[in-house]
């Protein structure tokens, strides 16, 4: 990101000249205040919006030059991981998962391949005929994870993923994000869980009201102001 | 695209259709009465045209001569007019024995009083738009005394079928525009349903054709039952007209064979389609515009 800023429709401002160059296979977390503008930032990523000022460069593509039609081609290189998991309930898990290949016209057999890969990978190859609600937060929370994964991308974004979950189990869900960052993903992490930050020791970036104010690339803790 | 990429994509459509039952039956319902409304229309229209077409090979205009004039003549001067496609060469006598069968009298009590007739040319048209300009062509032919049409039955027939086309077509316009209406409002109520759906597919990837097609199968679906229903019914109330026509009112004629009908009935559900899959287009297309 070179010098982007965004400014939404009604006119507020979300975020004010970020520099910020995360690496390939690099976990980061993206902290800040309610308000500050990690969601933002990371809806630039997957172009849920276009920067209103400087550059979004995502797998050496300028995200905001890229035409609308080819937008859902960007989005098969970034998986997204929500607050409230974003699960369809009539759904088993497997189908969840399965749901995110179907709609990209994927064949049976790649896709019968793939899906248990990835339920494998976060740990819930044997719930896969459950529904959502017969699985507790964290459990869903793992669901959407490998949902996001089954199409292999390079990038990651997860936007408060443990806000919905409790605390013991939030820190099993960025174990599990920092395991995908070690097989080449580039997982971003967007939260305000002050204690998993600074537990984990890995890349911080602190957003106040829409600008980076602290970069520690190693392990810093979080100023929560 | 693979075979199970449309399988999704019908199974997306019959679950949609499935979940909002009585809105895909209203919408039916809609398109069924729309297209049969557009149809009776358009039936209609065909028919007046049929009739005006078979008044035209009966009706003839009536050339009345001078008592001098040379008869031979002007016969072949009207035939030789590219418009006209039949002439019959009447005389004084046998117009009056016409005159007297029509009138229900016995014609010799007619050649007492004398013969007020003329010698007349009947001329028929090849088509009857050109009735008047060859009335009045004939009319200023030295020799010819009086031209005579039934304009007024004639006049109505094809003002008649002019007005039922350009009201025709004005209804049907605005009824088009109606069933395009409810069919989008009802995708609309899909895509609300899904639009959690929709919104996943989105960020996952799959492009905008994709997540259209449903929606656009969808309409499709709807418009092609509608259009059945509204050919069923129009095709038995057709044949009911028409066997009642037969029986009672003779003198009406109007278009029947199987092959109209099939035409017909195959145009109404095609008509349906397009309206379907055009609704849920426009509206899909400004859903996902706005996303
Ligand atoms: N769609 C939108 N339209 C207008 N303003 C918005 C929109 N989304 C966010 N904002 C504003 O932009 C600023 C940044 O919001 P953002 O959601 O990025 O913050 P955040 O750091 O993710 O907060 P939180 O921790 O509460 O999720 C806020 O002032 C917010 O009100
Ligand atoms: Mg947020």
């Amino acid at each position: 990101m070179e010098g982007v800023g965004l400014v939404y429709p009604d006119g507020t401002r979300a975020l004010r000249s970020i520099d910020l160059h995360i690496e390939r296979g690099e976990f980061s977390f993206l902290v800040g205040a309610s308000g500050s503008g990690k969601s933002s930032l990371l809806a630039l990523i997957y172009r849920e919006f276009v920067p209103t000022e400087g550059r979004v460069i995502v797998a050496g593509q300028d995200v905001a030059a890229l035409p609308r039609r080819m937008v859902p081609y960007l989005r098969r290189q970034v998986g997204v991981v929500f607050q409230d998991f974003r699960l369809l309930p009539d759904k088993t898990v497997w189908e969840n998962v399965g749901f995110a290949l179907d709609v990209l016209g994927t064949g049976r057999k790649e896709k019968h391949h793939k899906v248990p890969i990835s339920l494998e990978l976060v740990g819930l190859a044997d719930k896969s005929d459950a529904f959502p609600h017969q699985l507790s937060g964290g459990e869903q929370q793992r669901v959407s994870i490998a949902r996001a994964l089954v199409n292999a991308p390079p990038v990651l974004l997860a936007d408060e993923p443990t806000g919905n979950v409790d605390p013991d189990v939030s820190w099993d869900i960025v174990q599990l994000l920092a395991n995908i960052a070690e097989r080449d993903t580039t997982v971003v992490v967007g939260t305000h869980d002050k204690y998993i930050v600074d537990r984990m020791r890995k890349r911080v970036v602190n957003l106040v009201q829409g600008t980076v104010v602290r970069d520690a690339k190693q392990g810093g803790s979080y100023d929560g102001t | 695209m693979e075979r199970s990429g449309l399988e999704f994509i019908l199974l997306e459509t019959w679950t949609a259709i499935r979940r909002n039952l009585l809105i895909t039956l209203a919408a039916i319902g809609n398109m069924t009465v729309s297209v049969a409304i557009l149809g009776a229309f358009v039936v209609g229209a065909i028919n007046l045209d049929y009739m005006a077409s078979l008044q035209a090979k009966s009706a003839s205009i009536s050339v009345w001569l001078q008592d001098d004039a040379d008869a031979g003549d002007i016969e072949a001067k009207l035939y030789g007019d590219l418009r006209v496609k039949e002439t019959e060469f009447v005389s004084k006598k046998q117009a009056r024995d016409e005159w007297a069968e029509m009138m229900g009298v016995d014609p010799e009590t007619l050649k007492i009083a004398g013969n007020p007739l003329s010698d007349i040319i009947r001329v028929k048209v090849a088509d009857p738009d050109d009735m008047a300009a060859v009335a009045e062509f004939a009319e200023q032919l030295p020799g010819v005394d009086e031209v005579l049409y039934s304009r007024s039955v004639f006049d109505k027939i094809l003002l008649l079928s002019h007005g039922i086309k350009v009201s025709g077509v004005v209804v049907g316009l605005l009824l088009v525009a109606a069933t395009m209406l409810i069919v989008s409002t009802t995708i609309r109520l899909t895509i609300y349903a899904r639009r959690r759906e929709i919104r996943i597919m989105q960020l996952v990837g799959a492009t905008n054709w994709f997540i259209r097609a449903p929606l656009v199968f969808e309409g499709a679906f709807q418009g092609i039952v509608g259009g059945i229903l509204a050919a069923i019914a129009l095709t038995i109330g057709y044949a009911y007209l028409h066997s009642y026509l037969a029986e009672s009112l003779q003198f009406i004629k109007i278009v029947y064979s199987a092959q109209f009908l099939t035409a017909f009935a195959l145009g109404l559900i095609l008509a349906g389609a397009l309206f379907g899959t055009a609704g849920a287009f426009i509206s899909a297309n400004r859903y996902l515009s706005e996303a």
